[in-house]
């Protein structure tokens, strides 16, 4: 009696097509050009922020307090930006511990702006009013910055796409948090945390969720 | 691996053969079965098609495919998972005539039962059902790719038990 098993599957079948869909690509650039791509991107939109200062932006820019914040905003911005570059490779996936890092830096920070920040007292219309032009001067800086990391990453093949989407979104955002610090020139803690923070944590949840979406589909392709 | 990111067809194919005691090796540790196993191997290699512009000659190519392999097993897991939450247990089980009307099962339908599950619900989907790749990707909860390979691997199982 003939064996009416089916054959073993083997590989032949499967090698044999890719061969045949196998198409020259063009390689992911180096991560040494990526960032430093990132960072003419930062350094155009800060030139932006910067042809419109706070009044106050000479007499600020001498106290230690306030350099430092920048100074700490254009680190994390450059991190989070790398962080977002690397993930778009596979074997450069950022590890646990580099997630940490970042999530303990932005805890930091936020903890930051709530010490640093001076107190006064306005109306609850006169919060609203000078505020939500921030929200949306902190969205217009984030929106260039943001696609154009969301790009580079989804050329590459992200393997934890939520992950590289809170990296990407983030980096933007932080930018665009630097960016209003030089250009707006309220130091109020509620001012900074409603109005520049929160929509920098939000922001940001959208990136994890637009990420997740969008960032994964290189797997899905035929 | 350069040559393959170059389109070249022959560097590609001996790649491909070199790195499956590489891949299988690297799988062991999620997938015991045998079948699932070499279903794993050939989602990886897809996997490795698809991401194949993203590696870089400086950096450890083991690295590379490794982070693949984790990815690939991870996802057909997680899809796994997915799968046996959406399974409904039944108490008795539904009457089924054993004999169609007809006399026993064909040739055909003999060599389509033998099929595993994947290569079979792959096969009845797109040839027997007449869906699309993308629709039958969509309801097999895998990729376009994956179930094209299922798909072929079925329509050789078949021919191959119809020709003997």
């Amino acid at each position: 009696m003939a064996d009416r098993t089916p054959p073993r599957p083997t590989y032949d079948a499967t090698i044999d097509w890719l061969i045949g869909e196998l198409q020259p690509v063009r390689r992911l650039p180096a991560l040494g050009a990526a960032l430093s791509a990132w960072v003419v991107v930062m350094v155009g939109v800060l030139a932006v922020a910067v042809s419109a200062p706070r009044p106050d932006l000479a007499t600020r820019a001498g106290q230690l307090g306030y350099l430092a914040e920048l100074v700490g905003l254009a680190a994390g911005t450059v991190l989070l930006g790398a962080l977002a570059l690397r993930s778009a490779a596979p074997d450069r996936t950022p590890r646990p511990w580099e997630h940490a890092l970042a999530a303990m830096l932005a805890v930091l920070a936020i903890a930051a702006v709530a010490t640093h920040a001076t107190a006064t007292s306005v109306s609850l219309v006169e919060f609203v009013a000078s505020g939500k032009g921030c929200t949306w001067a902190t969205l217009e800086f984030a929106i260039l910055p943001v696609a154009v990391l969301l790009v580079a990453v989804q050329r590459g093949a992200p393997v934890r796409p939520r992950v590289s989407g809170t990296f990407a979104t983030g980096a933007g955002l932080v930018l665009a948090y630097l960016a209003m610090r030089v250009h707006c020139p309220s130091d109020d803690g509620a001012h900074l945390l409603v109005w520049h923070t929160l929509p920098v944590v939000i922001g940001t949840l959208v990136g994890t969720g637009l990420g997740g979406r969008w960032l994964g589909r290189w797997s899905q392709r035929p | 691996m350069e040559r393959v990111q170059a389109g070249d067809g022959d560097a590609y194919r001996a790649l491909l053969e070199d790195i499956q005691p590489l891949i299988r090796g690297m799988l062991r540790r999620w997938f015991a079965d045998a079948d699932e196993l070499a279903d794993a191997g050939q989602e990886t290699l897809l996997t490795l098609h698809r991401a194949r512009h993203t590696y870089d000659p400086t950096r450890p190519f083991e690295r590379w495919l490794g982070a693949l392999a984790r990815h690939t097993a991870a996802d057909l897991l997680r899809r796994k998972m997915r799968r046996l939450r959406l399974e409904v247990g039944v108490d008795v089980v539904p009457d089924l005539p054993i004999e169609p009307a007809t006399g026993g099962p064909s040739e055909l339908e003999r060599a389509i039962g033998a099929l595993p599950t994947a290569q079979r619900d792959a096969f009845e989907m797109v040839k027997v059902d007449g869906l699309s790749f993308e629709e039958a990707a969509a309801r097999s909860d895998t990729t376009v790719g994956a179930l094209k390979v299922r798909a072929h691997r079925a329509y050789k199982s078949i021919k191959a038990a119809l020709a003997r």
